[in-house]
């Protein structure tokens, strides 16, 4: 937005010399102020009573590495991810495809999407909890219960997008119903699924961290609630980092990398 | 465009609103029997599965329609639920209205500044990034239980997804009408006025929708952690008795009644805000953006 | 037809300067200007005289820093080097503005750019209020403007209910309601159908020959450049520059479908192809 009487002139030749200099900057500030957090971090923690010392936390971190048990938890807590997102996003296709298919099956399943939707996921999560007597099933069905809307949500957006031209020339020569559904359908319904599969996996690991918190031995969000009853700081930023860490691996290194090989022929284009 | 059109012969628009009434009546009925009647058979379905569960026992803590019905009227004439949900409703409204503001301060300081923008672009992604849980159980930790332990934590989890909300509306604010109104000296005033807000309007109502839905749901995690009293907190308890007929009730009643404020509170903005967009066929007048 | 040819010393000597009729309304002096952080300046060693009452049509390729030219003489931007005079007075020297009060101007851009949020009416309102037209005036003003462009009975509708042709007279409208000094047009008609199209720009000839504006006029179709202008400047790219200043001498009410025109018409396609180095490459004609 400019707000001066003479806009500021960038030239198209310049633009791309500029965007690299500002992405330098741009590393850099961020970079400096994660730097300046961290010793602010570093000067002040033992003037509150409350606050432990990054030194501290490192040690913690370390130390949780070198054992066994912690990979346990994460082993744990993915299993349980794995799982529910598998039954919540394929809950979610197939309820989504029968939604397309008419005016009439939508209005059917709509009531149970829109309230599924509007419920906090802490609800879900504990009535999932609830009715499966704090079980493993509870953990997953309550992962799967709050993912299960968002994920139709979108897949149903990506269903009502489809371009009807490709669907008349799929017509006109005369292709099969599998045929159509495996070359012509899903590479358009692709961006869509990953898009809501990006979307809902964030939310599936907040999820089942809070369903592990109110009711399971082990997993990451039973750690956090160990460290909150030892009243454990340490512990507590230490996981709180390896999950930060942990879904952003997945994201960065699974997701992304998978998405780009699915849509290599997208860049070709260009 | 017809040569008639560019004459200028064709007659001059209808003034919005009276044709949204008339087309909204017409269709009704037809509505009506389009999805009324699958809506129907989906909630006598699923009410018939579960009653049909409940009632086998299949699920050992699944309880019936009739003990959750039951428990809801208790609840809506107990002075106990009132008391919880006017204790939620002051903590939505208040972490909410900070959030909002916060989450506008940053956010369109952000759109405009790039070099703010790097700088606060860690917090943000970091807030997204960390589960609510850490952040509550970490004030509690640092800060005490208390009223504003609940707060701090409800603010610091719901601010960082508005504030992405209000960055991408702020940033989708088109130069060329920044331009024409350069071009014709319009005073900073009057482009703030008449240009740039019309086009942040959206996403600050938007954004202000967002973060009220936001913090209603994440509300009930916080209290559930850290509050003595409240919705959430009561869920907690109920949770931990085994009293799955009253969490059920009380997460309909509560789920009803902020919706219903949600719905009433920023619908009837959205529509006044945006009578001037265009109108499809058969949505005369209907705001874009409403979901 | 009369072509002044400037052949290679245009740049010397200000293109068409000093004719027998009239006073020179916006005079460009050895304009240049660079986009920051560009290895070359869009604009360099710019000579223009356009006449009281003028329609000046700017013709030249994509990217040959024409809607520069028409955003420094706009006071959108500010030149890096030359002087820019309207109206006898000194706007910007030497790659700085010394005035205060740059001179009114009207803009009509490729897109109408009305605020879609605003009603025609309001859209006009605010482009005289920041003119600081006095209140009083405001109603006459836009019924007489917008009655000029036959658009009055729009007055009041939402800017997204008309078309593309409506949108650009309430746009041409809202240029004249300030009693601007001179008239800058950006391919106004460029994005519109060829009836429309055709259509208005008889109606701008009329609007003009009325209110007896000076227009700088820019455009990239050489047929629209006959039929609307008094004179053309031939502009080339990289950086830009005028090389050329032609004459039309129709008389007026011009055809659009002339054959005169077209002949005018190619041959200033020819004489133009061969400035824009079309000529110089590997190319059978």
């Amino acid at each position: 937005m400019s707000a001066g009487s003479a806009t500021v002139a960038i030239g198209p030749g310049s633009a791309a010399r500029l965007r690299w200099q500002r992405r330098a900057i741009r590393a850099g500030i961020v970079l400096g102020i994660a730097g300046a957090l961290i010793g602010f971090w570093a000067i002040i923690w033992d003037q509150t009573d409350f606050l432990p010392s990054p030194a501290a936390t490192w040690d913690v971190g370390v130390d949780l590495l070198g054992r066994s048990g912690t990979f346990d938890d994460i082993f744990a807590t993915v299993r349980r991810l794995v799982v529910g997102l598998a039954i919540g996003y394929g809950a979610a296709v197939i309820v989504s495809l029968i939604m397309n298919q008419s005016r009439w099956w939508n209005g059917f399943f709509t009531p149970y999407v829109f309230t599924m939707l509007t419920i906090p996921s802490l609800a879900t999560a504990l009535i999932s909890l609830m009715i499966f007597g704090l079980s493993e099933v509870g953990v997953y069905l309550a992962v799967a219960g709050v993912i299960f809307p968002f994920a139709t949500v979108g897949l149903l957006e990506g269903l009502s997008n489809m371009d009807g031209r490709l669907n008349e020339m799929t017509m006109v020569y005369r292709w099969g119903r599998w045929e159509r559904i495996r070359h012509q359908l899903l590479p358009q319904m692709a961006p869509f699924m990953f898009a809501a599969f990006r979307n809902v996996h964030a939310l599936a690991w907040k999820i089942v961290v809070i369903a592990e918190l109110f009711s399971q031995q082990n997993g990451i969000g039973f750690q956090y609630k160990r460290s909150y009853e030892f009243f454990e700081l340490e512990r507590l930023i230490v996981w709180g980092i390896f999950f930060v860490t942990l879904v952003m691996l997945v994201e960065y290194a699974l997701l992304r990398p998978f998405e780009a090989y699915v849509f290599r022929w997208q860049r070709a284009e260009r | 465009m017809s040569a008639a059109a560019s004459t200028g012969t064709a007659a001059p628009p209808e003034p919005p609103g009276r044709s949204l009434g008339r087309r909204w009546v017409r269709g009704a009925s037809s509505r009506l029997r389009t999805t009324g009647i699958p809506v129907a058979v989906g909630l006598l379905t699923g009410l018939a599965v579960w009653w049909l569960l409940s009632v086998t026992e299949t699920l050992e803590f699944l309880p019936t329609p009739g003990a959750v019905a039951e428990e809801f009227g208790e609840a809506v004439t107990s002075s106990e639920f009132y008391s919880a949900m006017g204790a939620t409703l002051q903590r939505i409204g208040i972490g909410w209205a900070i959030a909002y503001t916060a989450a506008i301060a940053i956010g369109l300081s952000m759109a405009r500044n790039w070099i703010f923008e790097a700088a606060a672009h860690p917090y943000v992604f970091i807030g997204l990034a960390v589960p609510a849980p850490v952040t509550i159980l970490f004030a509690v930790l640092a800060l005490g239980l208390g009223e504003t332990t609940s707060l701090v934590a409800l603010c610091v989890v719901v601010t960082p997804f508005i504030v992405t909300f209000i960055y991408d509306g702020a940033r989708a604010i088109d130069e060329s009408y920044v331009e024409m109104s350069n071009v014709f000296r319009f005073s900073f005033r009057e482009r703030l006025r008449h240009v740039i807000m019309p086009q942040l309007a959206p996403a600050l109502l938007s954004g202000a929708r967002f973060g009220f839905a936001m913090t209603w749901k994440i509300v009930v995690l916080v209290e559930a952690l850290s509050a003595a009293d409240g919705i959430g907190e009561r869920l907690d308890y109920f949770f931990a008795f085994n009293q799955s007929a009253a969490i059920l009730a009380w997460v309909f009643s509560f789920t009803l009644i902020m919706f219903v404020v949600e719905f009433a509170v920023f619908r009837t903005i959205s529509r006044r805000l945006f009578r001037w967009k265009r109108a499809t066929p058969g949505e005369a007048g209907e705001p874009a953006i409403v979901a | 037809m009369a072509t002044e040819q400037a052949a290679g010393e245009e740049a010397a000597r200000p293109a068409g300067s000093g004719g027998p009729d009239g006073s020179t309304f916006i005079e460009v002096e050895n304009l240049g200007f660079e986009y920051r952080g560009a290895e070359r300046a869009a604009l360099e060693g710019v000579n223009l005289a356009i006449k009281e009452g003028e329609f000046a049509c700017v013709l030249g390729p994509s990217g040959c820093g024409k809607s520069t030219l028409l955003n420094i003489l706009s006071g959108l931007y500010t030149p890096t080097s030359g002087n820019v005079r309207i109206a006898n007075e000194l706007i910007y020297e030497s790659g700085r503005r010394v005035i205060d009060e740059p001179p009114r101007v009207g803009y009509v851009f490729q897109d109408a750019r009305l605020l879609p949020w605003r009603t025609v009416r309001q859209n006009l309102e605010l482009a005289l209020e920041a003119a600081s037209w006095p209140k009083a005036e405001w109603s006459e003003r836009i019924e007489r403007y917008l009655t000029l462009c036959g658009i009055e009975e729009y007055v009041d509708a939402w800017p997204s209910r008309l078309s593309g042709g409506q949108q650009q007279r309430v746009s041409i409208a809202r240029a004249l309601a300030l009693d601007p000094m001179i008239l800058l047009m950006d391919e106004p008609f460029s994005t519109l159908d060829e009836v429309t199209g055709r259509f208005l720009r008889g109606e701008l000839l009329d609007i003009w020959s009325r209110t007896e504006k000076t227009i700088a006029f820019i455009t990239h179709s050489i047929r629209e450049a006959v039929f609307l202008a008094d004179h053309i400047y031939v502009m080339t790219a990289g950086p830009g520059r005028i090389l050329d200043r032609i004459t039309i001498e129709m008389p007026r009410p011009r055809k659009y479908e002339d054959p005169h025109l077209t002949e005018i018409e190619g041959s200033i396609v020819e004489s133009v192809l061969g400035h824009w180095g079309y000529y110089d490459q590997d190319r059978a004609r």
